[in-house]
């Protein structure tokens, strides 16, 4: 396809986009919905607790062999705790049913599943519904359950089902996913086909289309699992997934398909703070004051591939904003001064802590350039703006504006700053055009930057101007 | 859980109205039905209100984004909502423009995750890796779903063309 088609159709999906017909979602009925959805959860949520509470020490799962699942104490059992009756759970058909303090029953289209409710560990498919596996763990006392299905006209593909995912996940033959519990630990989940080999043999295939991963089947009835290849197993959603011996609970050969649950302790950052000098932010190992494990609680921020996570702190550490690795998000509160937006810019008030949350390990990036992608530019006012340059050429003049509208060719980052509308404008290298490599003075090794100069910072907070 | 107070309300509700046009012309780019683009969109949103109090914070949008196109999946997984159309089912002035329909239409023919990653890129704008994390697949997939969903609009637009 040439560039000219290409510029033709992108332009006509704009066009259509102008155009699309007439349609309206009606924001009360949206939270009169929503109400109605969240007392369903609530129902859930309280039968959950009360099964939580009623938990006792928990087994550690020794054969992974490197301690990613730990004991751990919770509360002594209050016996007799009867659950508030049947809830369901509008994810998918299921009653979850809290019958005493220690199980709970998982009914789904009608067949009861017992599930032990206490440990954190991940329970293996020792229940089943019909011919289904039921998988389940508990992350700070909330249950996460998955209940493979297969598609009959995708029989390599795999459907999850959980109490933390919204909707339904498929999932194709030879992929993987993860579902992150509330205690930052990742269900990992890869899917791999199990046709034509048998125990003792192994699998010579890739496990992840991306990764070098082989499979050995170096058990009876194809129930233990090496994973063999790279000590680092990069999965599809950007986490990296450590090679291991897997053992047999872990994984389930469903007739020639295999499942395996993988259990991940949550991630561990360094916080670090920026240090804003005369010649541009600093990082430098003495900046570190803190590391923390990277919760589903901490706020998303931004992350780059190289420094992992990104983070504005506030008045906390602990309320840094993270995120898995490789991933762009949202970070910030407007009321704490700083604001992040979800395309590649954050700017940050003068007097607000600026910090860096790096995976232990890594190296921390160089003055400026925060990450490959991330590049942070000390504005005229002593703010700092950080930049993310995935996917982009950056040139000419950077301009946030209050309530403005994106130029013809801008991009719009992010739908709000402070609740304010902000546009973004750049202006394109000539085709052919040599990319600078240097930031507003700053130098930085990131490919595709350009000359970026940032003109103007038009105040944050406060009240829409238009 | 946190309550939800009236303030988390009426952020949402500013939600509601500030995301709820980008993602019914999305959903509508997906099913090429704007009544069914307004379910699909008035579901994501309740799903989304369950979990306000903890994504307010982090990237509200995002998430509505990934409840969506969970939904479409799922959606045309079940088979039972989403049936290729040869005609879009409802016109406005605007969408009279015949090259506009011809795209909604074309966009109809292509599998369901070429679609996804066209739209996901080239309409709502997001990277690649935002895709990817949207879709819940690997950059590689949507690198090379976004091209063969750009060379079908391609073809599919060029016979259009050649029949008029």
């Amino acid at each position: 396809m040439s560039d000219h088609d290409d510029r033709a159709i992108l332009a006509l999906i704009e066009r259509a986009g102008a155009g699309a017909p007439p349609m309206h979602v009606d924001a009360a009925a949206v939270l009169d919905g929503g109400r109605r959805r969240v007392r369903r959860r609530r129902a859930t949520v309280a039968g959950m607790t009360l099964a939580a509470a009623a938990s006792v020490a928990a087994v550690t799962f020794g054969a992974l062999g490197n301690g990613l699942l730990t004991t751990q104490e919770a509360p002594p059992a209050r016996n007799g705790q009867t659950g508030p009756g049947p809830v369901d759970s509008d994810e998918w058909d299921t009653e979850l049913v809290f019958e005493d303090g220690t199980t709970a029953t998982l009914r789904l289209e009608g067949d009861d599943v017992v599930i032990e409710s206490r440990t954190e560990g991940l329970h293996l498919p020792a229940s089943r519904i019909g011919d289904r596996p039921v998988f389940s763990t508990f992350g700070e006392g909330r249950p996460v359950m998955l209940v493979p299905d297969w598609d009959p006209a995708d029989p390599g593909a795999v459907r999850l089902r959980s109490v933390d995912v919204p909707g339904t996940e498929w999932l194709p033959p030879s992929d993987s996913a993860s579902v992150e519990l509330a205690d930052g630990r990742s269900l990992v989940v890869l899917t791999m086909s199990f046709a034509d080999h048998g125990a003792g043999s192994t699998l010579p295939g890739e496990l992840l289309p991306d990764g070098t991963v082989e499979l050995a089947i170096d058990g009876p009835g194809g129930t233990t699992l090496t994973v063999v290849g790279d000590d680092i197993v990069p999965t599809l959603d950007g986490r990296s997934l450590a090679g291991r011996s897997i053992a047999g609970g872990e994984a389930y050969d469903a007739g020639g398909l295999g499942v395996v649950f993988v259990l991940e302790a949550p991630a561990e950052a360094r916080l670090a703070a920026i240090v804003l000098e005369d010649d541009g932010p600093r990082v430098r190992e003495d900046h570190v004051v803190d590391v923390i494990p990277v919760t589903a609680s901490t706020l998303v921020g931004l992350t780059s591939p190289d420094s992992g996570l990104l983070g504005l702190a506030v008045e906390s550490p602990q309320a840094v904003a993270t995120d898995a690795v490789n991933r762009w998000s949202v970070a910030g509160l407007a009321d704490n001064g700083h604001a992040a937006l979800d395309g590649g810019v954050v700017a940050v008030s003068a007097d607000t802590d600026l910090w860096l949350l790096t995976p232990e390990g890594a190296d921390l990036p160089l003055a400026g350039l925060v990450g490959e992608d991330v590049i942070a530019v000390r504005t005229s006012d002593s703010s700092v703006l950080l930049v993310s340059v995935i996917g982009q050429n950056l040139s000419g003049t950077v301009v946030l504006r209050d309530g403005a509208t994106a130029p013809e060719g801008g991009n719009v980052l992010g739908e709000q700053l402070a609740g304010r509308q902000i546009a973004f404008e750049t202006v394109s290298l000539p085709d052919g055009a040599p990319v600078r490599d240097y930031v507003d003075g700053i130098d930085v090794n990131g490919d595709g930057v350009a000359d970026l100069v940032v003109t103007q910072v038009v105040g944050l907070g406060g009240a829409p101007t238009d | 859980m946190r309550q939800t107070t009236r303030g988390d309300d009426d952020d949402f509700v500013d939600f509601v109205n500030g995301s709820s046009p980008r993602l019914l012309t999305a959903a509508w780019m997906l099913t090429a039905d704007p009544h069914r683009a307004e379910e699909l969109v008035q579901e994501c949103l309740e799903r989304v209100f369950v979990r306000w109090a903890s994504v307010r914070t982090g990237n509200p949008h995002a998430y509505a984004r990934r409840v969506l196109v969970n939904l479409h999946t799922d959606a045309w997984r079940k088979g039972r909502r989403e049936v290729l159309t040869a005609v879009v089912p409802e016109t406005t002035a605007a969408a009279r423009d015949d090259r506009r329909v011809d795209l909604v239409r074309a966009l109809q023919q292509l599998p369901p995750r070429e679609r996804q990653c066209v739209v996901l890129r080239h309409y709502l704008d997001l990277s690649e890796q935002q895709t990817a994390d949207t879709l819940g697949v690997s950059l590689g997939t949507v690198k090379s779903s976004t091209s063969r969903g750009l060379a079908g609009l391609r073809d599919l637009l060029t016979e259009e063309d050649s029949r008029v």
